[in-house]
C-alpha cells in the first residue's frame, strides 16, 4: 500500500475540524485497506506505531530527526532548526527541507506503508552505543524517497505527534461504522487488548467477541469514582461492601506465566526490570499463571515512603539493584483478573478476592491489601481514620458483586480521600527562568483535556516548586521540546503533574475557559500519561460544586 | 566453498574501517578470477565498488561462483584486531564466513552471512573532466577545505581546477594548474562546476590512504563524482551524488 494514500488522508483530516467528517475519512481509508495492513494503518493514523505495552520505543527525538534530514537533503541542521521555529512544527520544517533539498541520491522509490513499518520495527531494535547512529541511517533511507508531504507526516509518525486531531474516539467510531460493530463491543475489546490495530483487525474478521484477556498483554485498569464520605460511598457501591486501604504508590498489573513475570504500570509501561525483588517474590509466592493487580508502595521499616521516592524507582535504568535496596517496596495485591487460562473479568469481586487469598502466599515484598467487609458507616469511618493514620491516601470502597470492567469508571469501586481536589494536568509549554533560575525551565503552561481529547491551556505555574523539582522538571522536559522561541518553549504534551490551587475561576485568558488561582505543583505523576489527565468536564464539576 | 589467504592485514584493516564509515552492509561476488564488493550508504548518496584480483592472494580456491552479503560493522570489529605480520584466511561456506588470523596463535571468527538487500543501481556517468593526481596531495587538499567547509565545489577550466568551499561568507580555495607536479593526467573537455558533500569524500579517502594516485572524474552540476584508485591486482571506486549549487 502506497504511503501517499495515507498522506492524502492525513491532509484531509488536518483540514477538517468536524469529528463526523474525520470519522468518515478514517472509515473510508479502512475500507480500502488490505486486511494484513489494517492494524498498521490504524496505528499510523493514531501516531502510535507500537502499542505502549509492546515495549518498543522509536526513541528518536527532534534533533536526531533533523540530523537525518540534514544528511539526506544537504541542508544544514542550523537552517532546519530555524525553520522549526518559523513553522512552529517539526513536520512542516522537515517538509520544507525536502522541498528545498540540495543533495541528490542515486536512487529513490515510492514509499510504501510496509516499508515504513518494517523500518521503524528495525529502528526500535537498536540499543547500545551506536544505536543512535544506526537509527539515523535507517531514517535517512526513508526520507531519501519521501516527497515534501510524505516527509511532513513521516516526521510526525516518528515523533509520535500527528496533529491531525484523530484520537481514540474517532478510530473507535470509524471501526464501528465500517465493520458494523457496536461501539461498546469495540470499547470492551480495546480495554482487553490495548491495541487499536488488533481491535480493527478483529472487527474486520468478525472475531471481536472472541478477543480475550491474555497474559503479557496488559489491560486498562478499572477506574474509581470519587466520593466525599462513607455514606455517599455506600450509595454508589451498595451495602455491604469491601473497604480497602488506598495506598499512596504506583498501581501495577503483574502478569505471570510459569517463571516468566512481567510488571506493568497503569500506563502500560513494562517496569519489570525496575522491580527485581517484586518479580522474584511473585515468582515464588503466587501459584499458577495469573494476572493480578496491586499498589506498590515504598517502605522503610514499618513506614511508607513518599510517593516521589518510588517514582525515582520507575525512572531508574541503571544500578537498579542498588536502588531497589535503597528504596525497598512492597506490593499490596487487591485484585485478580486471570487465572490458569481463564478470564475472571466477569467473576464477582468477592470471589476474585477469595481466589487471590488462595493463590498468594504473603511475604515481606508481597501482601494482600488490608480489607474489611462491612455495611456500617461507623465501622467504615473507623477504618478510614485508621488508613489515614497509617500514612495511606484514604480508602477504596468496592461493590462485592461487581465484575471487573477494564478502562472504565463505572461505579463498581470508589475512592475516598480527605484532601482538597487536586488536578492532574499535562505540561505543554514552559519558559526558561532568569537569574538564579536561568538554567531551569521555570514557568510551566498547564493543560487539561477537552471533549475531543485536545490539550487546552488552563494556566501557568511557577511557584511552590523546590530547586530540586525545577531541576527534575527541566531534565524531564528537555527531551520534549518541540521548538523554542526566545525564552519560550513549546513542549510535546507528555509530562503530567499533580497541581494544587486555591480556587478555579472562569477566565477568557485560557482556551479552556478556566484559570487556576495560586496553582502549585505538588508532584510529578510519572505513573500518569496525558490520556489520564483531568478533563474540562471534571474542572467544570469542581467549579460548580464549590459554588 | 571459497577459501583465500591474504598477507597484507593492514591494507584490509584500513579498507574495512574506511568502508564501514560509509556503509553498513556490502554484497560480494566471487568467481574464479576475482572478488568484487559493492555497497552503498542507506540513502544511496554514495556507492563503493572494490575488486581484488586472485593474484592479490597467496591462496585462492573456489568450487563455483558465489554471492554473499555481509555486516561490514561486524567485520570492522574483527579487522581492528589485525596487526602487521598477521596473515588472514577467509572461508565462505554454509551461510557463514570464517575469518582466521594467523600468527603465533590462530584467532578464529565466524560471522553469519546476511540475507540480500535490494540490488544497487548501476551508475553510468559521462565525465567531462578527468584528473590523475597524487593521492596524498588530493587527500590533503580535501582536508584543508574541510577545515571550514561542509561541501566541496569543484570548478574545472581548460588550464586549472579550483577546489573550494563557500559557506556563510567563509571561503577556502585551492587551485591546481594542469602543469602541477602532482598531476599525472589532466583532461577538461569543457568547463564545468559541481558540488559535493565533503563528509562522504573524507570517509572514502580513509580507504585509500596507501594509494599512490587517485583518479577523479566529474562533470557539470548533475554529474556524480567518481574517485578511483587501482593497481595491477585491485581497484576501489567511489561514486558520490552531487548537491545542487
Amino acid at each position: 500500500m502506497k504511503f501517499r494514500k495515507i498522506v492524502n488522508v492525513y491532509e484531509m483530516l488536518e483540514k477538517t475540524p468536524a469529528r463526523l467528517e474525520k470519522t468518515d475519512i478514517v472509515a473510508n481509508l479502512l475500507k480500502e485497506t488490505p486486511e494484513k495492513l489494517v492494524s498498521i494503518v490504524i496505528r499510523l493514523l493514531l501516531g502510535e506505531t507500537f502499542p505502549k505495552w509492546m515495549d518498543k520505543k522509536i526513541g528518536i527525538g527532534t534533533q536526531l530527526l533533523i540530523k537525518s534530514i540534514s544528511k539526506v537533503t544537504g541542508i544544514k541542521e542550523k537552517e532546519i532548526n530555524e525553520w522549526v521555529r518559523e513553522e512552529g512544527d517539526v513536520g512542516k520544517a522537515v517538509g520544507r527541507a525536502v522541498r528545498n533539498k540540495k543533495q541528490v541520491s542515486f536512487f529513490a522509490e515510492e514509499l510504501s506503508v510496509e516499508e515504513i513499518y518494517d523500518t521503524l520495527n528495525r529502528i526500535v531494535e537498536f540499543e547500545g552505543i551506536r544505536s543512535q547512529e544506526k537509527k539515523l541511517t535507517y531514517l535517512s533511507k526513508l526520507f531519501v524517497s519521501a516527497d515534501e508531504k510524505e516527509a511532513i507526516y513521516l516526521s510526525r509518525i516518528i515523533l509520535e505527534k500527528m496533529r491531525t486531531g484523530v484520537g481514540e474516539g474517532i478510530i473507535r467510531d470509524a471501526i464501528a461504522k465500517i465493520y458494523s460493530v457496536p461501539s461498546e463491543k469495540i470499547d470492551r475489546a480495546y480495554s482487553l487488548v490495548n491495541d487499536w490495530g488488533a481491535v480493527a483487525k478483529a472487527a474486520k474478521n468478525g472475531t471481536i467477541d472472541s478477543l480475550q484477556i491474555e497474559p503479557f498483554r496488559p489491560i486498562r485498569v478499572m477506574l474509581a469514582q470519587k466520593v466525599r464520605n462513607i455514606e455517599e460511598g455506600f450509595s454508589v457501591v451498595g451495602k455491604p461492601c469491601a473497604m480497602e486501604y488506598k495506598y499512596d504508590g504506583f498501581r501495577m498489573q503483574v502478569h505471570k506465566v510459569g517463571e516468566d513475570v512481567r510488571i506493568f504500570t497503569r500506563r502500560l509501561d513494562n517496569v519489570t526490570e525496575q522491580f527485581p525483588f517484586v518479580r522474584d517474590s511473585v515468582r515464588r509466592n503466587i501459584e499458577g499463571d495469573c494476572i493480578v493487580e496491586g499498589e506498590t508502595v515504598g517502605i522503610r521499616g514499618d513506614k511508607y515512603l513518599p510517593f516521589q521516592q518510588i517514582s525515582r524507582r520507575i525512572k531508574r535504568k541503571y544500578n537498579i539493584e542498588e536502588m531497589a535496596r535503597k528504596i525497598p517496596v512492597i506490593l499490596h495485591l487487591f485484585d485478580i483478573v486471570y487465572l490458569n487460562g481463564r478470564s475472571l473479568l466477569d467473576t464477582p469481586f468477592q470471589k476474585r478476592r477469595e481466589i487471590l487469598e488462595r493463590i498468594v502466599k504473603e511475604d515481606e515484598k508481597l501482601v494482600l491489601a488490608k480489607q474489611i467487609v462491612t455495611d456500617s458507616v461507623e465501622e467504615g469511618n473507623i477504618f478510614y481514620k485508621e488508613a489515614l493514620n497509617r500514612g495511606n491516601e484514604g480508602i477504596m470502597m468496592k461493590n462485592l458483586n461487581a465484575p471487573y470492567q477494564p478502562g472504565s469508571r463505572v461505579g463498581y469501586m470508589i475512592k475516598l480521600k480527605p484532601i482538597l481536589e487536586t488536578l492532574d494536568l499535562v505540561i505543554i509549554g514552559a519558559e526558561w527562568g532568569e537569574g538564579r533560575r536561568a538554567h531551569w525551565l521555570a514557568t510551566f503552561l498547564l493543560a487539561c483535556k477537552d471533549e475531543e481529547g485536545n490539550f487546552v491551556p488552563i494556566g501557568k505555574v511557577g511557584t511552590g516548586i523546590t530547586d530540586e523539582m525545577f531541576q527534575e522538571l527541566t531534565d524531564l522536559l528537555k527531551d520534549n521540546i518541540i521548538y523554542q522561541k526566545g525564552k519560550e518553549v513549546v513542549l510535546k504534551p507528555e509530562l503530567v503533574v499533580e497541581v494544587g490551587y486555591e480556587e478555579i475561576q472562569r477566565s477568557p485568558k485560557y482556551e479552556s475557559g478556566f484559570a487556576l488561582r495560586f496553582p502549585r505543583v505538588l508532584r510529578i505523576r510519572e505513573d500518569r500519561g496525558p490520556d489520564d489527565i483531568d478533563t474540562i468536564d471534571r474542572i467544570y464539576e469542581i467549579y460548580e460544586s464549590r459554588g | 566453498m571459497f577459501r583465500c589467504e591474504w598477507s597484507d592485514p593492514v591494507l584490509v584493516r584500513e579498507l574495512i574501517e574506511g568502508v564501514s564509515d560509509l556503509v553498513d552492509t556490502a554484497s560480494f561476488h566471487v568467481d574464479g578470477e576475482k572478488i568484487r564488493m559493492e555497497a552503498s550508504d542507506p540513502s544511496i548518496i554514495c556507492k563503493i565498488e572494490i575488486e581484488a584480483d586472485k593474484r592479490s592472494f597467496s591462496i585462492y580456491e573456489i568450487d563455483s561462483e558465489i554471492d554473499f552479503y555481509l555486516d561490514i560493522n561486524l567485520m570492522k570489529k574483527i579487522c581492528r584486531r589485525l596487526r602487521s605480520g598477521d596473515k588472514i584466511s577467509i572461508n565462505v561456506e554454509n551461510n557463514y564466513l570464517e575469518f582466521t588470523i594467523h600468527n603465533f596463535v590462530e584467532r578464529y571468527f565466524r560471522v553469519p552471512l546476511l540475507e540480500f538487500g535490494d540490488p544497487l543501481p548501476q551508475i553510468n556517468m559521462e565525465a567531462s573532466t578527468f584528473l590523475r593526481i597524487k593521492a596524498e596531495v588530493f587527500t590533503d587538499l580535501i582536508k584543508d577545505i574541510a577545515v571550514i567547509g561542509s561541501s566541496l565545489i569543484i570548478k574545472a577550466t581548460e588550464d586549472e581546477i579550483i577546489f573550494f568551499s563557500e559557506e556563510e561568507g567563509v571561503r577556502s580555495s585551492i587551485t591546481i594548474s594542469k602543469d602541477n607536479g602532482a598531476i599525472e593526467e589532466f583532461r577538461v573537455d569543457k568547463e564545468c562546476i559541481s558540488k559535493f558533500n565533503l563528509s562522504y569524500i573524507l570517509s572514502f579517502l580513509k580507504t585509500v590512504s596507501s594509494a599512490e594516485f587517485i583518479e577523479i572524474f566529474f562533470g557539470n552540476k548533475d554529474t556524480p563524482l567518481k574517485l578511483e584508485c587501482s593497481n595491477e591486482t585491485g581497484m576501489i571506486r567511489f561514486y558520490l551524488a552531487p548537491m545542487e549549487i
